[in-house]
């Protein structure tokens, strides 16, 4: 029987060369760490031996497992394959320093490891024990279920040096090819005699024995997105998953993987696999939509993976409502539910939800979309839901909707003859009829219909006696533009569209005890309009009006002028509506504006942030600058000698003006001066400073004229971001000072000392 | 030296200190000595004609001095002294003539035609140091002084300042109140005022912006009801102000009194609005001219036959007597978009109200609520000729003025502008620069219909026969087949509610679609006030305009060239053959044009009256089609445009009904042809306007009517008229 077996094991050495040895992710390499053998002199008894051997075979099988089912391996970066590693000052040593590491993450398990029994038992059924392994004894090595088999030895030894050498323990460990008891690779470390840097130094050896399997017999992918994907919003909503096409289950038969399966990975990183059939999972976390693209990978191949525009594109539903009169107009508001299912990684993560919208349908006119996006990510016109209208059959199909359930919402709105009548609408607010929500799932049906008369609306019943309002809008310019107007009193809170109006009536009705109850009435516009003048808003201008119950009467006949170029200069930068896209017959002015984002944006009435900054009355300025300074004095040589001194000047001044008007404004300072030379010389002296403006104008001039230990005069220029009214500020200014300092009397005679100095100033002027 | 020389500048430094703080140096404020009795006496006189008329007894009236509307309103007429300082004449009114009124464009020498008028007219004496204006020799284009002085802001008749005078004379108002209650006193019950009425200074300013509707009381409207308040109980309300005083110590002193006596009582009815001129027996009566006085005479017997045609129009029309009414100013804010607000505005009004309200049962009502008038760019956008009152509702005019019916008026200037010589011992009188007032009653219960269309007659018939708007309106109120033919085709019946619609214009409107030269320059002065960073008001500004356009005018039958027609003022013209016109000219041209067909349109409106198938006036802005064209502007667009209704209306139908309330639409269109060259003036072919008006005639021979039925768009009557 040994000599078949060892026929056997001849023939396969000669016919599969290593390389040819290949496995793959169901075939993975099979390996079983055996008892080590032991040379150590204070071991002498068997049983001893055995100790050693077996507690470091366990111990490196124990690290080998857990590294074999870790998604990673970070190990010393080899420069040659299999090299020995040496710590020179404590060589072996477990712990000890490292070398620069490198990581590996590949899919595990990269082995299928076999208890030492097994090996036990197929050695003794072939009349072999562990020991034949050792001695490779003739066909000791013909399994044929087993790839590896990793064999060691156990020494004493010493380590350290003068006082502090000290008993040790080293071993060795090799990886043998069964098939050719072809020793692949091996590993040394020495521990301190009482063990207790083994685990370190098994997990070092295990590390290394898994980096040494993934060079030889696996291969690496990477995920990486093509340019179009990158740039795209949905591009921070994608997850990546990536599993075995298949998997071999614990009775040792094959069956397709699933999403349990799924490990997730990064993009542009490689991972190391066996070769294999594999799939990685594109998920868009916004539309919970799954694209698989699925790759073999052959032995030792790179292989990279480009995600591509058409892995994004995900399922869409639609919604088509039906028995909408070309005369009628309504408003469909779709809220997205909350994502009921969730797969294991999002358990506990917070998700995306799919974006609401809103659908406007008015007098057969082709509807208008508003998106309400759940967060500030761009968003491309083809995520946007679309709408259409069909005349023929009276429905309006509402297309390209995001998978989900949603909550939606139909308002009737009144039916205003707005199409016959150009310029100008008449619409009660008591008109409007608002359903309740009705539930839509996608999930379970793609495509969904539902009957207008499905929403329930119905008709508000006739108040007895009512209170009425009314109230009249002008718009300037009204036929460049389109408008939403949210009307909100507490007891009507709807939205309006229109485009093309100059005029708009509003008409209310109340109850005399919603009357009493009653608020101010406000009105919210939100216009689509571009502004003719500078300080254009792109997309929409937002501005509220609000009333007193008193003004609405009918009877006041109120009129309200907007100048809409007016409202557009008042809108802070802050203020400026996002356009998203919306159906291409109203895209052309400018776009339509997302509710949520124009509601946000909305300023309460009255509110002065929407009137900009006021101008400041109170200005700050200050510099500092250099200038040439000489100073003429008397030196007592006897007799009085006049002598000059020149040097650098540095000056500095503030002051703080008050407007007295937009254009002129006055205030108080100091300058501040000292001149480097032989002779110190320093000045000060409290100044009055005008600063004089246009109107609007960027240049203002500035002036100051004071007397302290001299006289000073200067004037310069400021240069003033009109908006912010502050800007950087020239001074060209002189001082004379009197350098009493310098004066010296000579029988009784006061020669005294003059400075002239010149400087410019640099400073910064601004509001307080 | 040096310590000296510290000293020196320490001195100087101070003193530039101590100088910037100080104000120039002021002469001492005189105080203003008055005889309080006479100024009591004056007072009383002043008021108790009107009291003994309109007090009557128990009647407890409250008197609120407020701030003249006049003080700051510029003159059409300006008050113009024969002589001027020397100071005055050169120190202000040349320089601003100058400033105000350059050569032309090209012309490197010279001065303007304003200018030279000023140097011409006006010689220096200077040893009286003033400068006399020549009225013996040749005569002066009083019309162009007009415009210099009113462009210079010039007055003969100081600005006054009552406030400025009570505070130096503090006993004045006192005074003055007290002999006006005094004659309030003989029937009624005066009180004395513990807080101001609120005047809103927000209409005063928009009244002299020509925003508010002409004649609007500055009181607001919440004061006026406070007066309502039974427990408070008001029967009449005397607003009165003080426009001007010239006294001279103890010596003399004069004054102009403005009164509105309201009757609060029934709802604001204006029993008496007038100015008064009060002088003390000394005051020179030279000076009272300077006081500025101005009314407007009706002729007695012009009153009195209008009053009765008046009374028996209204009768006829099925008018319910009494009837309330408030005046509502129209004049050419249709065409302009607004309008400059002179003094001569108030005596035309005053004048009107005291010829109204001597019609039995009429009552003219104080116009309480702030109304405004609509927006230059709503009357751009809206088709020719609109109402220029601005509603939201108008069904709601009863509720807020308290009147169901309007009385619109449009003044007919024999001059545009001009000067009133500060000469005589009078007021100065208006009646002499009016050729008429045009006056129509809509009755505004009944959408917009038109009761009254009448020209109320001031001049005499050779020097209506000058005027080109008059013959437009005479051209058309003759025409009395089309109300016949209306009638007798069944086409409209008495509830037939129909707006006349000017066709030709509306198409015309396509001048502007068509990227006139002049459009942005029309746009400018019609939107002005709507476009950001205008100016709102400019007074002046908007008389200029009317000026330069009127100017159009006067000079039909004497040139055949519009080009020489509508030179701008003050443009010393080159004398070879037009080809074009400037887009100041095309805007003169064109205003001028809009001004005709307006008159046209009246004449219509007065017309169809006749012939009992009156009008509704268009009161809501109906839009003109040109505004989508000019939205869209596709270039190849013009015949798909060419084809459609020059209104903007997306489909005929009930909508309509029940928005305007409207059941026909009228059109017409007044076409020339061949009219003679004394009668037109032609515009230069190259200009785009040509092409809309290659003629501009006050005598069409042709008038094309449709009627349209707006339920459902049928056309149900079409005639082309020819005019004889």
């Amino acid at each position: 029987m040994k000599r078949v077996l060892l026929i056997v094991a001849l023939a396969l050495a000669f016919v599969l060369p290593a390389s040819t040895q290949d496995f793959t992710f169901l075939q993975p390499p099979t390996l079983a760490v055996m008892d080590f053998e032991v040379s150590m002199s204070a071991a002498e008894n068997e049983a001893t031996k055995t100790f050693y051997g077996q507690l470091i075979s366990q111990a490196l099988l124990t690290v080998l497992v857990q590294q074999n089912a870790a998604p990673q391996v970070e190990t010393p970066r080899d420069k040659y394959l299999g090299a020995p590693e040496y710590n020179k000052e404590n060589p072996g040593l477990a712990g000890s320093a490292q070398a620069a590491t490198e990581l590996r993450r590949y899919f595990p398990p990269i082995f299928k490891i076999f208890d030492k029994k097994y090996v036990e038992l197929a050695l003794q059924n072939n009349n072999f024990t562990t020991r034949d392994l050792y001695t490779k004894s003739v066909g000791a090595y013909a399994f044929t279920d087993l790839d590896y088999l990793v064999l060691g030895n156990v020494y004493e030894t010493r380590i350290g040096s003068g006082e502090k050498q000290r008993d040790a323990i080293g071993f060795n460990v090799r990886v043998l090819n069964t098939k050719r008891a072809e020793e692949l690779y091996s590993y040394s470390e020495v521990v301190d005699s009482d063990l207790r840097d083994l685990p370190a130094a098994c997990a070092r050896i295990a590390q290394l024995i898994m980096r040494d399997i993934l060079n030889s017999h696996c291969a690496q992918f990477v995920i990486k997105e093509s340019a179009e994907v990158s740039e795209s919003p949905e591009e921070k909503s994608l997850l990546f998953f990536w599993q075995s096409r298949q998997i071999r289950k614990d009775d040792a038969t094959v069956a397709d993987s699933d999403d349990s399966h799924k490990r997730m990975v990064a993009k542009e990183t490689f991972y190391w696999a066996l070769p294999g059939q594999y799939v990685i999972s594109v998920y868009n976390s916004v539309t919970q939509q799954i694209k698989t693209i699925p790759f073999t990978l052959a032995p030792r191949d790179i292989y990279h993976i480009t995600i591509e525009k058409q892995h994004l594109e995900s399922e869409r539903g639609t919604i088509t409502i039906k028995g909408v009169l070309p005369t009628d107009s309504y408003r469909f508001e779709a809220v997205p539910e909350k994502q009921r299912e969730q797969y294991w990684w999002e358990i506990g993560v917070s998700s995306n939800p799919p974006p609401g919208f809103t659908v406007e349908i008015s007098n057969g006119e082709e509807p208008l979309v508003y998106m309400t996006w759940p967060d500030k990510l761009r968003h491309t016109k083809d995520e946007a839901v679309k709408a259409v209208f069909r005349p023929a059959s009276n429905d309006i199909v509402i297309g390209n909707i995001q998978i989900s359930g949603y909550e939606v919402t139909a308002t009737a709105q009144p039916s205003s003859g707005a199409s016959a009548i150009t310029g100008w609408w008449r619409v009660s607010s008591r008109l409007f009829v608002r359903s309740s929500p009705y539930r839509v799932d996608l999930h379970t049906q793609k495509d969904v219909s539902i009957a207008i008369a499905d929403f329930r609306l119905q008709e508000k019943k006739a108040l007895e006696a009512p209170r009425k309002t009314k109230v009249s809008f002008l718009f300037n310019p009204g036929f460049e533009s389109q408008a939403l107007l949210k009307i909100d009193d507490t007891l009507n809170s709807n939205w309006m569209y229109w485009r093309d109006k100059e005029k708009l009536t509003i008409e209310s009705e109340y109850s005399q005890a919603d009357w009493d109850a009653l608020p101010d009435v406000s009105y919210t516009f939100m216009f689509l309009y571009r502004p003719s003048v500078s300080g254009e808003v792109d997309g929409g201008i937002i501005f509220t009006r609000s009333f007193k119950k008193p003004d609405l009467e009918p009877s006041r006949d109120t009129v309200v002028i907007i100048d809409l170029n007016q409202e557009a200069l008042k809108q802070k930068p802050a203020q400026k509506v996002q356009a998203a896209p919306t159906s291409a017959a109203h895209a052309k002015p400018p776009t339509a504006v997302t509710k949520t984002q124009a509601m946000a944006n909305a300023q309460p009435p009255g509110s002065t942030a929407s009137q900009g900054k006021p101008a400041s009355k109170t200005l700050l300025q200050a510099g500092i600058g250099m200038g040439y300074g000489s100073l003429s004095y008397y030196a007592d040589v006897g007799y009085a000698q006049e002598e000059v001194s020149s040097g650098i000047d540095i000056p500095m001044n503030a002051a703080i003006l008050w407007n007295l008007s937009p254009s002129l404004g006055i205030g108080a300072g100091a300058l501040l001066h000292f001149q480097t030379s032989d002779q110190f010389v320093f000045g000060a002296a409290g100044t009055v400073n005008l600063v004089a403006r246009g109107p609007s104008s960027s240049l203002a001039f500035l002036f100051d004229l004071g007397v302290g230990t001299g006289f000073t005069v200067g004037a310069g220029a400021a240069f003033v971001d009109p908006a912010k009214g502050s800007g950087v500020y020239l001074r060209l200014g002189y001082m004379i000072d009197w350098s009493t300092g310098h004066d010296i009397y000579i029988g009784g005679y006061d020669y005294s000392a003059t400075n002239n100095s010149f400087s410019l100033i640099v400073g910064y002027l601004w509001p307080l | 030296m040096r310590t000296y020389c510290r000293i020196a500048i320490v001195v100087i430094l101070l003193g530039i200190f101590s100088g910037c703080g100080s104000s120039p140096r002021k002469e001492p404020e005189k105080p203003i000595g008055i005889n309080t009795s006479d100024v009591y006496r004056m007072g009383q006189e002043a008021l108790q004609p009107v009291a003994d008329q309109y007090v009557e007894r128990g009647d407890r009236i409250l008197l609120v001095p407020v701030r003249s509307f006049k003080g700051s309103d510029g003159w059409r007429f300006v008050p113009t002294p024969l002589e001027i300082p020397q100071d005055v004449f050169e120190g202000r009114i040349r320089p601003g003539a100058r400033n105000l009124f350059k050569p032309p464009a090209g012309v490197l020498v010279g001065e303007s035609r304003e200018v030279a008028l000023l140097n011409a007219i006006f010689r220096l004496d200077a040893a009286r140091k003033v400068y006399i204006l020549k009225t013996d020799g040749e005569k002066y284009d009083e019309l162009l002084l007009g415009r210099i002085l009113a462009g210079v802001g010039y007055s003969g008749v100081e600005t006054f300042d009552v406030a400025e005078f009570s505070r130096r004379n503090p006993y004045f108002i006192d005074s003055l109140e007290s002999g006006m209650l005094a004659a309030v006193l003989k029937k009624g019950k005066g009180f004395e005022r513990l807080q101001s009425p609120a005047i809103s200074d927000d209409a005063l300013k928009d009244h002299q912006a020509g925003k508010l509707v002409f004649g609007t009381s500055v009181l607001r409207f919440a004061t006026w009801k406070e007066l309502q308040d039974a427990n408070k109980p008001v029967q009449k309300l005397l607003m009165y102000s003080v426009d001007n005083v010239i006294s001279a110590e103890t010596e003399y002193i004069g004054f102009n009194l403005s009164f509105r006596l309201v009757d609060v009582a029934r709802g604001g009815r204006v029993l008496w609005n007038g100015t008064k001129t009060m002088s003390s027996k000394d005051f020179p009566r030279q000076k009272v001219p300077f006081l500025g006085t101005l009314r407007l005479t009706l002729p007695p017997q012009v009153a009195g036959a209008q009053r009765d045609a008046f009374s028996r129009t209204l009768r006829d029309q099925g008018v319910k007597m009494p009837m309330n009414a408030v005046f509502v100013k129209i004049d050419d804010i249709p065409v302009f978009g607004t309008y400059p607000v002179t003094r001569e505005d108030f005596a035309v009004e005053n004048a009107l109200q005291e010829l109204f309200s001597s019609i039995s049962g009429v009552n003219v009502m104080e116009k309480l609520f702030k109304r405004q008038y609509k927006e230059p760019w709503q009357v751009a956008h809206a088709v020719h000729y609109v109402n220029p009152l601005l509603s939201g509702d108008y069904a709601e005019f009863q509720n807020y003025y308290g009147a169901r019916y309007m009385i619109g008026y449009r003044v007919l200037w024999k001059k545009i502008q001009g000067v009133q010589l500060l000469q005589g011992d009078k007021d100065l009188e208006l009646s002499s620069r009016i050729l008429g007032i045009y006056v129509k009653v809509v009755d505004m219960a009944a959408s917009g219909k038109v009761v009254l269309s009448d020209f109320l007659t001031l001049g005499v018939d050779s020097e209506l026969e000058q005027n080109v708007l008059y013959r437009c309106y005479e051209r058309t109120k003759s025409f009395t087949a089309l109300a016949s033919a209306l009638r007798d085709l069944a086409v409209i019946n008495d509830s037939t509610n129909m707006v006349l619609i000017n066709r030709r214009m509306e198409i015309a409107n396509d001048y502007i679609g068509d990227k006139a030269p002049a459009e942005s320059f029309m746009l400018t002065r019609l939107l002005k006030g709507g476009t950001p960073g205008a100016p709102d008001y400019v007074p002046d500004y908007v008389m200029r305009s009317c000026y330069d356009a009127y100017e159009v005018l006067r000079t039909f039958g004497k040139t055949d060239d519009a080009k020489a027609a509508a030179k701008p003022a003050g443009f010393a013209g080159k004398t070879e053959a037009p080809k074009t016109l400037t887009p100041a000219e095309e805007w003169n041209l064109a205003m001028a044009i809009n001004l005709m067909q307006t008159w046209f349109e009246d004449g219509l409106g007065t017309a169809l009256m006749a012939g009992n198938a009156a009008p509704n006036e268009k009161l809501e802005s109906l839009y003109s089609r040109y505004l989508i064209r000019k939205a869209s502007a596709p270039k190849d667009a013009s015949e798909e445009f060419l084809y459609l209704s020059p209104l903007l209306l997306s489909q005929w139908g009930a909508a309509i009904k029940t928005y305007y309330n409207i059941d026909k639409i009228v059109y017409f269109s007044l076409m020339e042809t061949s009219t003679p060259a004394s009668r037109h003036i032609k515009t230069p072919a190259g200009s785009l306007l040509a092409r809309y008006f290659p003629l501009v005639s006050y005598e069409p021979d042709s008038l094309q009517v449709s009627v349209v039925n707006v339920i459902s768009g049928d056309y149900e009557y079409k005639q082309d008229f020819a005019l004889k």
